[in-house]
């Protein structure tokens, strides 16, 4: 048995005693997190060297965004920085991990077989996964998700079980208009639930709405599912003051220094999008959107690169600018961005977020 | 020599014996362990400038991140980790972290449980027994007969 598999093992022998499940199921795929140098540091980097030095997955992987835009440092993230952010990088694609690195990884990258059954990580993309895309994960943990791609297997214990899924509340969606709104509800909704919820919308949200949903959910609370189709009766009437409340807390500047997009990661077709919308007008502060490497291939062709970077809108490939150096580097502290799951975590750094959906960047901050 | 056997639920198998060192407070190790010298330098804990090297940690509870394991990890691999990790609540942060360190950890163990004259202890993390006494040879003596078998 390699290193790796022996560790694997251990971990689901602690875990299985933990939880109280020894039953294992077969897995079709599995999502890691903990890729970044900023999150995981020396002592993670030191871990992942010794444990990924001889290992395989068993399945299909993909992987959680970087620290820095590896590719392309027109931020000028320290060197140290990529150095350590390269390393961590080729230590999961020695171990046979998909080149993704995204939050995202149902955009560019095998879609599992419905109802199957899989170990995804990143919270936002394990709600995604369950709600979405009908397929059955728990919002794993940098260490179960890499235990079960290598062993291809988890445990079969919360959400996996079908009498985990149940719903018993309902929530009213119908006043939801756009992404920052849908991430507020799904933040004041995290706090009131402690198992599955429903969901009722008049209509049904755009991609970009989905994706702020379940990055907010994911970010608080422990709750990762969500039923779209409602016929519970059980309904919870949410009060339009106490989403103001909840906007009020994240909310916390007028207007911010630079411009942060793609949290969760943006596909080419969202930030077509958002380069349609702004027509003829141009960013009034630089832009950055978080996205695939794939993305910008295709954005290439459509408008190029350099007119994307005119426009004062420039890509963070494959890399998650929450989880990076690069506001600390820079001096920034206050940010724009249309990202509950963003705002969250900013608040947490200390730094001042100005909460607005698309449409409002675009007619404040464009000229 | 005083002499007592406490039951808690064993999570990461092994076997362990040595000082025991006992916060009656949460510990976090992201932040909260120097991990080059394995002592708490979190100012809040009641554990603050002590060394949790080669020590049967006692803890209430563990908080923080996946971090937090890779830091439990590190410090056993610098060989200034504990020996075994005894608290009331683990997390899936401190089950994984001692899986990986291959640390004993056993939980379910109220504070209070603990007598007061206790300084040395013997965990059997397979079984979830800890002994605990107040004279090592006593510990080793008993711990040969029971612990180990």
């Amino acid at each position: 048995m390699t290193y790796s598999k022996e560790v694997a093992e251990r971990i689901f022998k602690a875990l299985s005693k933990f939880y109280d499940q020894s039953e294992r199921i077969p897995i079709s795929s599995a999502h890691l997190s903990g890729v970044s140098y900023e999150n995981i540091g020396e002592e993670g980097l030191y871990f992942i060297n010794e444990i990924l030095k001889e290992g395989k997955v068993a399945v299909y992987t993909t992987v959680n965004p970087m620290g820095a835009d590896i590719y392309d440092n027109i931020f000028g993230i320290n060197d140290k920085f990529l150095k350590r952010q390269r390393e961590i990088m080729d230590a999961f694609l020695r171990l046979g991990v998909t080149d993704s690195f995204t939050c995202a990884p149902f955009d560019y990258f095998q879609i599992p077989i419905k109802n199957s059954h899989v170990a995804w990580a990143e919270s936002s993309a394990a709600v995604y996964a369950n709600s979405f895309l009908g397929i059955f994960t728990n919002k794993e943990s940098a260490l179960s998700a890499l235990a079960s791609a290598i062993l291809g297997e988890t445990i079969n214990s919360g959400l996996h079980s079908q009498i985990n899924r149940r719903t018993v509340m309902k929530f009213d969606l119908k006043d939801v208009r756009n992404e920052v709104e849908a991430g507020i509800y799904a933040y004041y909704i995290s706090k009131l639930v402690d198992r599955p919820f429903s969901v009722k919308m008049r209509n049904e949200m755009d991609s970009i709405m989905k994706k702020s949903f379940c990055g907010a959910l994911g970010a608080v609370g422990n709750v990762s599912y969500f039923k779209t189709k409602a016929y519970l009766t059980n309904e919870y009437s949410i009060k339009k003051e106490d989403i103001k409340k909840e906007f009020n807390e994240l909310c916390t500047a007028n207007s911010g220094e630079i411009i942060i997009l793609g949290c969760p990661h943006w596909n080419h077709n969202e930030i077509e999008n958002f380069v349609r919308k702004m027509g003829q007008r141009n960013l009034r502060k630089d832009c950055l959107i978080a996205c695939n490497k794939r993305a910008q291939n295709e954005l290439i062709t459509r408008f190029g690169k350099e007119t994307l970077n005119k426009r004062r809108i420039f890509l963070f490939k494959n890399a998650c600018p929450i989880f990076s150096p690069l506001l600390k580097e820079k001096g920034i502290k206050s940010i724009i961005t249309d990202s509950v799951k963003a705002a969250h975590y900013y608040r947490l750094r200390n730094i001042r977020v100005n909460l607005k959906p698309i449409q409002k960047i675009i007619k404040e901050e464009t000229e | 020599m005083v002499l007592l056997q406490l039951k808690g639920r064993g999570i990461v198998e092994g076997v362990a014996m040595g000082e025991i060192l006992i916060s009656k407070n949460t510990l976090s190790f992201l932040g909260g362990i120097d991990k080059n010298t394995g002592i708490v330098i979190d100012p809040k804990s009641d554990l603050y400038k002590k060394k949790i090297s080669e020590k049967i940690l006692y803890i209430t509870e563990s908080v923080g991140s996946t971090v937090g394991a890779y830091i439990i990890y590190t410090i056993g691999r610098k060989g200034v980790g504990p020996r075994a990790i005894i608290c009331y609540k683990a997390d899936s942060m401190l089950v994984a972290g001692c899986a990986i360190s291959n640390i004993p950890l056993i939980d379910g163990i109220r504070y209070e449980k603990i007598p007061i004259f206790s300084k040395y202890c013997a965990v059997n993390g397979k079984e979830g027994r800890l002994l605990l006494a107040d004279n090592l040879n006593e510990l080793v003596q008993t711990e040969s007969l029971d612990i180990k078998s």
